[in-house]
């Protein structure tokens, strides 16, 4: 077995239940080369995850604690366990794109807002393909599912002008950057920076689905058409590309928003208040 | 017309016939292919309706009291956590009387997690407000999805229906199934003529705010309809049989129960089994017999202390547990045969959770320690 996952991870929950060629396990081996370099111990993370593809594969891996959340309520869960905490834990979670963006995405911007001490990872599978395939908040314009045989319709978190991203920047989160799964050493840069700003991190990776996605949106389960898709859609962000000429959904990838630890902490900032208000009577 | 098609794919041409003009869901294990199969159907032209997609199943039932206050006929679906997620909404749908229907595919709830079927997520809504039919088959889904719009906008009721049927067991399980053409759901069917709507011409107000004075009336209103239900559902059930040529006995199933010594009380799939069961012992001279509960609510207390007059023992199968106590079920029969002169014994049997098979042997071992024990 891998270095990483002998060091890291529950070997009986390793190979994960996955579908074969599922670009999930590049995700979860990121983040795991990230805590690795970073020198973390076991004892250092807590690993939380939401529901679907994420939640499941990513579930009770991780050697040390682990929790899981119910359907986008893993970061209300969290904040409350960033206060429990002793600071310098790190609070890590591998969520997917309808946790994080579809029916916990308030929760997700009040994290924000606080400026909440947690590492989120979103495993973007481009809709709900634990439950069958059915179109999400990221699912590309035109691209049909199950729920979308015809072409997705709906307006997503990522065309016509909009970035899931910048909205969490202006909810006031510290530390944003993107990558897909298919690359390398760059994103577990991004991860460890996010896991060192004392704050509100979040790293969005959209990674390929081949079983659910690929079937109903490329016509084919075949791994190899699914990745050169997503090969073809991964654009660095300061990379020059003809915009007009991708004419689909792309994935700007790298940095996008680095204020590490430029605003107060929800959790620290919470403890100093009470101990001023505290002292004011004493 | 005969159809090979699961209990989602029977309760989403249910949706069709009921000419449902509204529905909005969100995706959830192992309900989704039910607003799939809608979704797909309003694709094909088959079926005039909106669909939307919403953010949460809280937003899902929101939409769809939105869509029935302007008086569409509407209806969602969900399962476990979602139907957990949507608690605040059902007291809002009820509270207001709107007359709706939702399926729940039955499945556990977290934690631990699971996505089998058993009876704990809509069991533990039993006090909404709620009308909560259970059925046993794919064609009960399909028929009685089909009763439960005419019962929830019966004058008399108006009160939302929710439709249970077995997670998998039921949901994802194929069976032969007569699909009643639209010409005979109309008929048993008109649409939906709400009292009161949100017309811009003549301003009503929803969701209104009730001191004390006039809050219990409201509540007294809901539970007075309720009452009224019973019969509303015995009707509509008769009503179905002169269409259709099917019936599922109103508020309880009996099967082999007139001379039991011991009645099973069941709700849901398993009952299949128990008859099963039924059958092998009476072969053997044990008089045994079943009895479904097909209403949770209303309670069905009337039918079944008639159901049970001969029982001994009354065994209850229940696929939910209320920790601290015993499954609900259970406690639901002591209470309804409370007072009476020579009550029976009630034993209660706490199975299935999260999808745990429940075999023959099992029911069987259930009616032998009721004939073994000494009550």
């Amino acid at each position: 077995m891998d270095y990483l996952a002998t060091k890291y991870l529950r070997p009986r929950k390793i190979p994960s239940t996955a579908c074969s060629g599922c670009g999930l396990g590049q995700i979860h081996k990121k983040v795991v080369k990230a805590i690795d370099e970073l020198g973390l111990d076991v004892g250092d993370v807590v690993w939380g995850t939401g529901i679907g593809c994420a939640g499941r594969q990513t579930f009770a891996t991780w050697k040390g604690d682990n929790f899981a959340g119910t359907h986008g309520r893993v970061y209300a869960l969290a904040t409350g366990l960033r206060i429990a905490l002793p600071p310098n834990k790190k609070i890590i979670l591998t969520v997917g794109d309808g946790d994080a963006f579809g029916i916990g995405f308030n929760h997700l911007l009040n994290c924000a807002r606080r400026n909440v001490d947690l590492t989120v990872i979103v495993c973007d599978n481009l809709g709900y393909m634990s439950t069958g395939g059915q179109y999400g908040w990221t699912t590309p314009e035109g691209y049909r599912t199950d729920s979308s045989p015809y072409g997705m319709w709906e307006p997503n978190w990522m065309q016509g002008g909009r970035d899931v991203l910048n909205i969490l920047r202006e909810a006031g989160a510290t530390f944003l950057a993107r990558h897909t799964s298919i690359e390398g050493q760059e994103a577990v840069e991004s991860i460890k920076k996010a896991i060192l700003n004392k704050g509100f991190s979040l790293v969005h990776m959209p990674y390929p689905c081949v079983t659910n996605f690929a079937e109903r949106a490329l016509g084919s389960r075949r791994p190899a058409v699914m990745y050169k898709w997503f090969k073809e859609r991964t654009v660095k962000l300061n990379e020059r590309v003809d915009e007009k000429a991708l004419g689909d959904i792309y994935f700007r990838t790298g940095i996008y928003y680095d204020a590490s630890n430029s605003r107060p902490e929800f959790a620290e900032a919470l403890r100093n208040r009470v101990a001023e208000i505290q002292r004011r009577f004493r | 017309m005969r159809e090979y098609l699961n209990g989602n794919e029977a309760v989403a041409h249910a949706v069709r016939l009921a000419r449902a003009e509204v529905v909005a869901a969100y995706p959830i294990t192992p309900q989704s292919t039910i607003v799939e199969e809608i979704a797909a159907q309003i694709a094909r032209g088959e079926m005039e309706a909106e669909y939307i997609r919403v953010e949460s199943e809280h937003a899902a039932l929101a939409a769809c009291f939105g869509a029935a206050v302007s008086g569409s006929r509407v209806f969602t679906a969900t399962s476990s956590q979602g139907l957990a997620y949507m608690f605040e909404m059902l007291h809002y749908v009820s509270g207001a009387r709107i007359p709706m229907v939702m399926a729940v595919a039955n499945r556990g709830l977290a934690a631990p997690w699971t996505i089998w079927a058993d009876h704990q997520d809509s069991v533990s809504c039993r006090d909404t407000g709620w009308i909560q039919l259970y059925v046993e088959t794919a064609q009960e889904a399909l028929d009685t999805c089909l009763q439960a719009y005419k019962i929830a906008e019966d004058p008399r009721v108006l009160t939302p229906v929710m439709l249970c049927l077995d997670g998998y067991v039921l949901s994802h399980t194929e069976e032969i199934l007569d699909i009643p053409s639209q010409e005979d759901v109309d008929r048993f069917l008109p649409p939906y003529r709400p009292q009161v709507l949100v017309d811009t011409r003549r301003p009503v107000v929803f969701g209104v705010g009730a001191g004390p004075d006039i809050y219990p009336s409201f509540k007294k209103a809901q539970q007075e309809a309720m009452e009224r239900a019973k019969e509303v559902i015995k009707r509509v059930d008769e009503e179905f049989y002169a269409f259709f040529g099917r019936r599922y006995g109103g508020l309880v199933e009996e099967y082999r129960c007139h001379d039991a010594e011991v009645v099973l009380v069941t709700l849901g799939a398993i009952t299949g089994t128990a008859r099963e069961v039924v059958d092998s012992l009476r072969r053997e001279g044990a008089k045994v017999g079943v009895l479904r509960l097909r209403a949770l609510r209303p309670f069905p207390v009337e039918d079944l202390r008639e159901s049970v007059k001969s029982a001994r023992v009354v065994a209850v199968l229940d696929r939910n547990c209320s920790f601290g106590y015993e499954g609900v079920v259970c406690t639901e029969v002591k209470a309804a045969l409370f007072g009476l002169k020579q009550p029976p014994s009630v034993i209660g049997f706490v199975a299935g959770l999260g999808g745990q098979d429940i075999r023959k042997e099992n029911i069987e071992g259930i009616f032998r320690s009721c004939f073994n024990s000494d009550v």
